[in-house]
């Protein structure tokens, strides 16, 4: 038969209990029972109205020492001593309710809250730059307005500025803030800051209030929470769309000068002037140059087509000066040609031809009978003759 | 639409007619929208008043009051 010996048996819970993340660095919040200080550290039992664990505390001298009776919040780990097979809480740090419980319990809630995606950055609505009515969300008593009032005018005397007055802490403040919220958030202004000068963490709690963050998360307008001081974190800053430091560093988000801002509007519409200024001149120089291209294929056209005249004409020209030329050859040629069989030429050259009395040229000897009349007819002109022998 | 919005178009219109592959009629019609946009916006601007009130919840809704604020409290 196996068995497991109690060291190994308890070695493994040990690191059962060591491997446990959800049992290291917690806080346990409970009543204090019996306490024990000795040599510097401190044991005892904490419990709520069902259940009890054995604690400790080493180095009591550095801690808040609790009294019996007292509820307090512990900051540790779960601890099993091997040794004894004992399970107990090693509180390294111990806090008496007041402000620890606070802190545990807003702690959860913002926990919680983030995980449910409250804060998403991708939730938040972008501020307008230029707000024409902006609501402030705040005490109308209070030094807070006057300083937003007083930081936004320095600068900007165009943004309407409304008060919606609320308490800023104690009883009721949360639920005056939910409404406020809801109400203002329906009235059509540009931009909502909820806002409150510094305070205590307890005075300040109303601004971590669940519903609250719920009512900034669900409204439609931009909201700016300017709550307490630099170093206060309030879960209304971590909702809001933008968290500004201090009431006055909200002021300066919206005071805008309206004067740059005509400035800017009046630079647009010159940018805007001059861009289509421009865009007809570069329509006219299109124009222009196209103009000047058609003008140039056209004087190109008419060039090419005169050159390839003058050259057809220059063709006709020689060729017509050939034929003339040839014919005028063959003229003189034929007239030389005529010239020389001319027979008036050979009576110039000293013939001479001989016809009848009618005029009938004479061929032959054998037509000239002895006796006959002849007429001898020469380049100068003709005699009568009779043939003799 | 609001001032912001108004303003962020105009920007845009500016923008687009700045763009060289934006052609002639349509930076035409970008020009006469956005000249009438920043009128538009001129006139808003116009409207901004500076108003400093108090608002309190009524009965019958939310009453608008004006609202002086000293100069100490």
């Amino acid at each position: 038969m196996e068995y497991l010996s109690v060291t190994v048996l308890n070695s493994y819970i040990k690191n059962v209990f060591a491997a446990e993340e959800m049992l290291h660095d917690i806080q346990l919040c409970g009543e204090v029972s019996g306490i024990r200080v000795s040599g510097g550290n401190a044991f005892f039992t904490l419990k709520d109205e069902n259940a009890a664990i054995q604690c400790n505390c080493f180095g009591i001298r550095n801690n808040y020492v609790p009294k019996d009776g007292e509820t307090v919040v512990l900051f540790g780990s779960v601890d099993y001593w091997h040794k004894a097979g004992k399970l107990s809480f090693n509180a390294l740090r111990i806090t008496p309710l007041g402000e620890g419980a606070l802190a545990l319990k807003l702690e959860m809630l913002k926990n919680r809250l983030r995980e449910q995606g409250y804060f998403d950055e991708s939730h938040k609505k972008s501020i307008p730059k230029y707000p024409a009515k902006v609501c402030v969300i705040t005490s109308k008593a209070g030094a807070v307005i006057r300083d937003i009032v007083t930081t936004c005018r320095a600068k900007n005397t165009a943004t309407d500025i409304a008060v919606f007055d609320v308490k800023v802490q104690g009883e009721g403040c949360a639920a005056q803030l939910c409404a406020a919220v809801d109400t203002v958030d329906k009235l059509g202004y540009d931009l909502i800051i909820i806002a409150r000068g510094g305070g205590s963490q307890q005075e300040l709690m109303p601004f971590n209030d669940e519903s609250l963050v719920k009512a900034i998360y669900g409204a439609s307008t931009p909201i700016v929470s300017a709550v307490g001081h630099e170093t206060d974190y309030t879960l209304c800053d971590m909702v809001a769309d933008v968290r500004a430091a201090t009431p006055t560093a909200a002021a300066h988000l919206i005071a805008f000068d309206l004067k740059e801002l005509y400035v800017y509007l009046e630079e647009l519409r010159g940018i805007m002037t001059q861009s289509i200024k421009s865009r007809i001149a570069d329509g006219y120089s299109e124009i222009s140059l196209a103009l000047s291209r058609m003008n140039m294929i056209a004087e190109n056209r008419i060039t090419a087509a005169q050159s390839m005249l003058e050259h057809r004409l220059s063709d006709a020209r020689v060729s017509i000066n050939n034929a003339v030329n040839d014919r005028a050859l063959r003229l003189h040629k034929a007239i030389a040609s005529l010239n020389a069989l001319n027979p008036s030429a050979m009576l110039e050259r000293g013939y001479f031809y001989i016809t009848d009395k009618e005029g009938v040229r004479l061929k032959s000897v054998k037509q000239m009978d002895k006796g006959k009349e002849i007429v001898i007819n020469g380049s100068d002109g003709k005699v009568d003759a009779t043939i003799t022998g | 639409m609001q001032f912001e919005e108004k303003l962020k178009k105009l920007e845009d219109l500016v923008s687009i007619m700045e763009d060289k592959n934006t052609s002639i009629d349509d930076a035409f019609k970008h020009f006469d929208s956005g000249i009438k946009l920043s009128e538009e916006c001129l006139k808003m601007l116009e409207e901004y008043k500076g108003k400093l009130t108090l608002l309190t919840r009524q009965l019958d809704g939310i009453k608008e009051e004006g609202l002086e604020l000293g100069s100490d409290n």
